[in-house]
């Protein structure tokens, strides 16, 4: 742990973006204490510009502080983001565990359904299941966890599949632990590097499918605001339509790139110090 | 090989008819019918609606004809909400501006993709190679409204050069296929840049060079012909992440395509509409990933088939 430690803080890049990820982390965290205003309650003053007094980002169509909505919005795309990626990771693993440990005619049946998986189209998914249960916070995170957890089981079942015959698992199975122990606590510490390089990436995945939804009508539904509903909303209102009211929608969609692009990065630069290996291989 | 192809259309057809049964089940569960509207219709029409949408029949009839008219006559039915219009002629209209859109985006994505991830193999961690790779990586983590937001302020709003909605010829097509390509592109720039690599890495090229082969021969001969091949099989899943990208594009450039179509679908609850979008987009990409992976074993001998 601390030699992937010692090769991550080489990588400036990474450090960085791990950094700016527990920097948005505090502020979505701290919002409510942090920002000016509330964030759907009217200030009164209708589309100020960025820079204005009171107003550091200006308000938008509904005289909303844009400030104070962008902290509230990085609290519920973190929020999707994080609880999804634990879901999917949750879901896959356990699947993905079951079928590697048990193997044979199971494992080969179970590894069909996460085919099938593999073979449907997210988009049709997605919008599926926010047909069916409606907008709102438990669609969007069933419909999302339903499209990362497949491929956090095939990871899974693969390491499993690899580490089932080594030494030490015989050797716990001969002391007499159960399956389940023998599993928790010896198989699944040896696979924790590339689980947490895959949760690395299924949040940006997540926080990037939130906002899609959210930017095409069928994510959270009002009060509540993310990222993608604030780029929604400004879009809506016609901000692309006047280039003095474009910040509206560059200032949540530049949150979603930034943070997109820190998560991407630490989650490179976390691989790589894992498996120092594959670096030249792997861009 | 034939054994192969067999196996890959079996699973895209069993695929296929899950998510039709799914979906003609999960949608005819749901609450809201096509005619619950405001005003009150008069019991004969009523009547009538329901012969029309096949309603009066049993649930299990009403799925085999669904199945017998799709598979037979490729017929998805009559619109929920528009009972004048059936799926069939929506989606002939507005299909085929989907696939023009996506298809040049995909173009864009495999002309900039390619070239960016050889050259920044061919100048492996040097400075170049460092800014090429931290382009893509940005281009992955960009989301559609960012990427077309910029695009329609820089080149419709200051520079009044190109269009920034509707759908009516070359020059409208030039911003919604670059902000969709855009994404796609810094995938294939990744990927190809890793599979450039190691086939640089490898002992052939050593030989091309040691026969005093020019660079540009080496590179062309032999590293992109041999590194492309991994690439092209993103294909498949990049017409996924298009589609996806489709929805977004077509609503900021006002562009009349599927995913519009399938929006105001999902708004209006024209469950028959949602149905049909949903087997075509699932038709299509099933058939996509399919078709590549069997091009791929074909051009790729050297693989084996598991």
């Amino acid at each position: 742990m601390r030699e992937v430690w010692k090769r991550l803080k080489k990588n400036k890049l990474a450090l960085a973006s791990f950094i700016f990820i527990l920097g948005v982390l505090v502020l979505a965290i701290l919002a409510p204490l942090l920002s000016p205003y509330s964030y759907d309650v009217s200030t009164g003053e209708r589309l100020l510009a960025p820079f204005s007094k009171g107003h550091l980002l200006g308000t938008d169509f509904l005289e909303r502080d844009l400030l104070s909505r962008l902290l509230f919005g990085a609290r519920m795309s973190m929020l999707v983001g994080f609880a999804t990626a634990f879901c999917a990771l949750f879901f896959g693993t356990s699947y993905g565990a079951l079928s590697g440990y048990i193997g044979g005619r199971t494992d080969n049946f179970l590894m069909r359904i996460v085919d099938i998986f593999y073979t449907f189209p997210s988009i049709v998914l997605i919008i599926l299941v926010t047909v069916i249960f409606g907008r709102g916070m438990f669609g969007i995170l069933l419909a999302l966890t339903l499209i990362g957890w497949a491929d956090v089981s095939r990871l899974v079942r693969g390491q499993i599949l690899q580490t089932k015959e080594e030494v030490y698992v015989l050797a716990a199975k001969s002391v007499g632990l159960s399956h389940f122990q023998i599993v928790l606590k010896h198989i699944l510490p040896n696979i924790v590097g590339p689980l947490v390089v895959t949760l690395t990436f299924q949040i940006p995945t997540a926080v990037l499918g939130e906002s899609f939804l959210s930017f095409i009508g069928l994510g959270l539904k009002p009060p509540y605001a993310s990222w993608g509903t604030l780029a929604h909303d400004a879009w809506k209102s016609g901000a692309l339509r006047y280039v003095e009211y474009s910040y509206l929608i560059l200032v949540p969609s530049l949150a979603i790139f930034s943070s997109m692009l820190a998560f991407n990065l630490f989650g490179d630069g976390l691989r790589d110090a894992l498996d120092p290996k594959l670096k030249r291989s792997r861009s | 090989m034939v054994q192969f192809v067999i196996k890959r259309l079996f699973l895209g057809i069993v695929v296929l008819w899950v998510l039709i049964t799914l979906t003609f089940f999960i949608l005819r569960f749901l609450p809201g019918g096509p005619f619950d509207s405001d005003k009150k219709l008069p019991p004969q029409v009523l009547q009538n609606l329901q012969k029309k949408y096949r309603l009066d029949l049993s649930l299990e009839k009403q799925y085999f004809f669904y199945l017998k008219d799709l598979v037979f006559h490729f017929d998805l039915g009559p619109s929920f909400k528009n009972p004048d219009r059936s799926i069939n002629e929506m989606i002939a209209v507005s299909f085929p501006i989907s696939l023009q859109l996506g298809m040049c985006a995909l173009l864009i994505a495999f002309l900039v993709g390619i070239p960016l991830g050889l050259l920044a193999a061919y100048h492996h961690n040097t400075k170049w190679d460092h800014i090429f790779m931290i382009c893509a990586i940005s281009g992955v983590s960009l989301p559609a409204f960012l990427s077309g937001s910029i695009l329609i302020l820089i080149f419709s709003k200051f520079l009044s050069l190109l269009p920034a909605a509707r759908w009516d010829g070359l020059s409208y097509m030039i911003l919604p296929a670059l902000t969709l390509g855009l994404r796609p592109a810094a995938i294939i720039a990744r990927l190809m840049r890793g599979s450039a690599l190691e086939v640089m890495d490898s002992d052939y090229i050593r030989t091309a060079r040691a026969k005093g082969l020019s660079e540009s021969q080496v590179v062309y001969k032999h590293v992109l012909k041999n590194s492309v091949l991994p690439v092209l099989t993103l294909a498949g899943p990049l017409s996924a992440s298009i589609i996806t990208g489709s929805f977004i594009v077509e609503l900021i450039f006002a562009i009349p395509g599927m995913a519009d179509y399938f929006v105001d679908a999902v708004f209006n609850r024209d469950y028959t509409l949602i149905m049909g979008a949903t087997i075509v987009y699932a038709f299509f990409l099933i058939s996509a990933n399919i078709l590549v992976d069997v091009l791929y074993r074909f051009i790729d001998s050297r693989m084996q088939v598991t």
